[in-house]
Parts: C-alpha cells; structure tokens; sequence
C-alpha cells in the first residue's frame, strides 16, 4: 500500500512530473519501421504525455515533431515532409528535424519571425524493425544494442497494442512470479474447460515453492523454483530479467522476446511484443526475410478480454485494475516483494537523476554497447521448448506469417513472397 | 514522510510490515509493527 502522493510519483509521466523527467532519460519505440517505411510518410504518436508527429522526409530520414504547428494550431499529421524536415500544409510553415522553424512563404522575405518559432523536436533512430525516440536532455545516450535487436538469424515478428491503463501495472506484473500459475495455468485451465478443450494441454500450473530477485547491472532478475524443481534448474539458477525500466526479456529455446512497455500517457500503454524465433541447428533464415508486424486485439466481437493466450490474459490484468491502479487501496504480501523492489529501485534512479547522475541502464561507453547480452533461460518450467512450442497461444498467433516461421525454423521452404 | 522516499505497507502473515527506502541517506529496511513486546528467552542456568 502506497500514499496517494507516491503513487503519483511512481505513475505520472508528463515533462514537468519527476518520473515523467526520468523515463525521458531512456529511448522508447515509438514504431515498427515498415509503418514508416515510405518516403513521405506521417504517423502521429503520443509518448510520455507528448502529442508529435514521426515522418520520414524527402532525405530519407525520420524526424519526430510536435503534432501541432505554431502558428495556427494545424495537426502536422497532415503535414508535408521536406527534404529535411517538415511543412505545415495550412499556411506552409516549415520546421526541420529539430522543430526549429525555417520558413514561413508568406512573412516578408526578410522576416527574423521564424527565427523565434520552435516547436518540440526529438532525435529518432531505426535498430532491429523499430523507431526508437530520445526525448531528453543532450547530449542521447547510445541507443541499447541489446542482443535480439542485432542478433544474426533469427524471424523477427512485433506484435503491439494500446494498453487502456498506466505503464506501472503492467511493469509490476513482470515482476509478479506467482501469477504464472494462476492467471496462465489454473485460469487458462477453466477457459480451455470453458471452451470444452482437454485441459491437460496446458501445463503452466506448478505450484511455485520459492521465488527471488537479484538485481543485475541492467535490472532485475527474477527467479522461480516449482514444485518438481530445484535451485539447479534454468528458471532459478538463469532467471529472466526485467530490463529497467520498462522492458522485459521472456523466452525459451526456440523463441526469444521482448515485452516493451512506452507510456503514451498516465492512462495508456503502447505495449509492444519483439520476438525471435530461433531456427533448428544448422537452418538458415532466408536474407533480408521481411519483420513482420501485428496488432494485438484486446477485446473480443462482445468487448469482453480475449482470455485463451497468454497475453490476453495479462492484458486483462493490467486493464481491470483502472487506467491508474489505485495502490492506496492494494494488500501486498510477501509474494509481491519484487514488485516493492522495483518501486524503490525507480525511486532510487529518480534520486541520481536529480543527483545529476545518469540513472541505470543509461549507456554512453560505445564500448559496452555491442551486443549486449541478456540471460536467456532455454528449458522454460522444466518443460523445454514450450512457449515456443505453443506459439499459437501466445500473442504471436496473431502475426500473419506465423505458419511460415514456424515452417522455416523447421527448416521448410517461404511460401508467402514475403 | 518526503514523497521521494518510499514507504511501502505490505503483510506478513498476521503482521503489518513497512519496506522503506530514505532518498536522504539511502537506508533501505523493513519495520514491522508489534502487537506486543515480547523479550528475548532468558538463558537456562
């Protein structure tokens, strides 16, 4: 249980509001880059309270802008993008990368107005199929080469939804070991029985005997041992960590991902799923085979949760406890200690903020950012390839090549042209 | 209590316990409320 002032603290996310300032500190994805793969192109986005608008201009680069231009107020999502930058389409009012403005046809022609006018304007770049933005202070630090961004053959597939509540919630459910065996095993057990499937096809319901966390150089590291398990197995003596501060890395052997929570604003979440399936021994992916990229319904034909994958069940979680869940009114026990942990350690690197340190997992040694390596448990609940395995009841079934991938890490031919 | 430190309630078994972490001087530990003062047993003579 929280005060109310704290939970305002660990939950808001606007420029002027200290976690707000904080998460400004790490780059986001905004975008899956094929969204915005065309020269010409516009998207408008929201991140940390900010309305903007990503384009890639005539040069081929992306810029990322204030949505609304100067002068009138005129959405830029409509906007022309320029050889470097981006013009208003109501009066032509150009901005460049920056946001600074450099024209305006129909002032005098020698005007300084111009020089006076700035919009916001914030440094974006492209790794592994996402746009990647950096809306705090210079000098960026390096953008995070972690590893299933740069790694060699493997089929990449981003899934993503817009998350109906505060990115705190859904942060705190990776940090919440036990829900496994209920939320994903005896709930999923009552749908399949709901939906008349054998309920022995299911097997994430090990009771969990222990559960730890140990914080790591980039995060946490959460660890579980089940029932049938000991401290030697892979969920304990590996773990799966929580990349701070706001990603999750999950997988096992045949796929590996990603869960990266960017908050739009207080209320919502662009949540994306980044998953790499890893081939067979000895199978090589296809060159250049294209990222593909999915959007994750939430509610089903009646707007009630899609309940039978992982994923939707999570959604359901995260959602059902309001657009900012009321910690005032929570009863933690000792099963929720990494969730306290990781609401000290974000109070924590909000203090060497203020501090005028860089927080943890800010990267500015070129060095270190290489391939970054994450622990990866291979045997997931002692039951070998199963995510993977079950890959169809997991958020990737939504991705349109998912019967191809599947194929291909077998060993099998494309057959989509894609 | 300085919003920037934390103060987390939470329970253990029948006992209330407070995690807290000072932003000041960084001390980080628990405090779990008694309902009633018990002493350490007396040693066996």
């Amino acid at each position: 249980m929280l005060s109310q002032e704290q939970n305002e603290v660990l939950t808001q996310v606007g420029p002027d509001k200290p976690m707000g300032q904080l998460l400004r500190r790490y780059w986001h994805p905004i975008a899956v880059s094929s969204e915005i793969e065309k020269i010409g192109t516009t998207k408008k986005v929201k991140i940390l309270g900010e309305d903007l608008v990503l384009y890639r201009d005539k040069s081929n680069k992306l810029g990322l802008v204030a949505d609304k231009c100067a002068h009138r107020g005129v959405s830029l999502e409509y906007g022309i993008p320029t050889e470097c930058g981006i013009r208003c389409q109501y009066h032509g009012w150009s901005y460049d990368r920056t946001g600074q403005c450099v024209e305006q046809p129909n002032e005098p022609e020698s005007s300084t107005f111009k020089n006076r006018i700035k919009i916001s304007g914030y440094i974006v770049e492209e790794l592994g199929g996402l746009v990647f933005a950096y809306m705090g202070p210079t000098p960026a630090p390096e953008l995070p080469k972690w590893d299933l961004f740069v790694r060699d053959n493997v089929i990449r597939t981003v899934g993503f939804a817009k998350i109906p509540c505060n990115w705190m919630q859904i942060m705190e459910n990776s940090l919440d070991p036990t829900h496994l065996e209920w939320l994903h095993g005896h709930y999923f057990q009552h749908v399949f029985e709901q939906q008349g499937r054998p309920q022995s096809d299911w097997k994430i319901t090990k009771h969990h005997l222990k559960i730890g966390f140990d914080e790591f150089e980039w995060g946490i590291i959460k660890r579980r041992v089940l029932e049938g398990q000991t401290e030697e197995n892979e969920d304990w003596a590996i773990g799966h960590p929580i990349v701070f501060p706001t990603m999750l890395r999950v997988g096992d052997s045949g796929a590996h991902s990603f869960q990266i929570r960017v908050p739009i604003d207080d209320e919502n979440t662009l949540h994306f799923w980044y998953t790499c399936f890893v081939p067979k021994e000895g199978v090589k992916v296809p060159e250049n085979y294209q990222i593909s990229s999915y959007e994750c319904p939430i509610y089903d034909e009646d707007g009630k949760f899609i309940n039978d994958y992982i994923d939707g069940q999570d959604m359901l979680a995260w959602i059902t406890q309001g657009p900012v869940a009321d910690r005032t009114t929570e009863r933690l026990g000792t099963s929720d200690k990494g969730i306290i942990m990781y609401r000290q350690m974000l109070q924590r690197e909000l203090k060497r903020m203020e501090n005028g340190e860089d927080p943890k997992c800010v990267i500015r040694d070129t060095k270190i950012n290489d391939n970054i390596e994450l622990p990866q448990e291979e045997n997931k609940f002692s039951e070998g390839g199963l995510l993977s395995g079950v890959a169809k009841d997991w958020n990737t079934r939504y991705a349109p090549n998912l019967d191809e991938i599947i194929e291909i890490c077998k060993g099998g031919k494309v057959f989509s042209g894609l | 209590m300085d919003s920037r430190s934390l103060l987390n309630e939470y329970w253990v078994s029948d006992d209330i316990a407070y995690f807290c972490w000072c932003s000041k001087c960084s001390w980080r530990g628990e405090i779990v409320e008694m309902k009633r003062v018990i002493a350490p047993e007396l040693a066996n003579n």
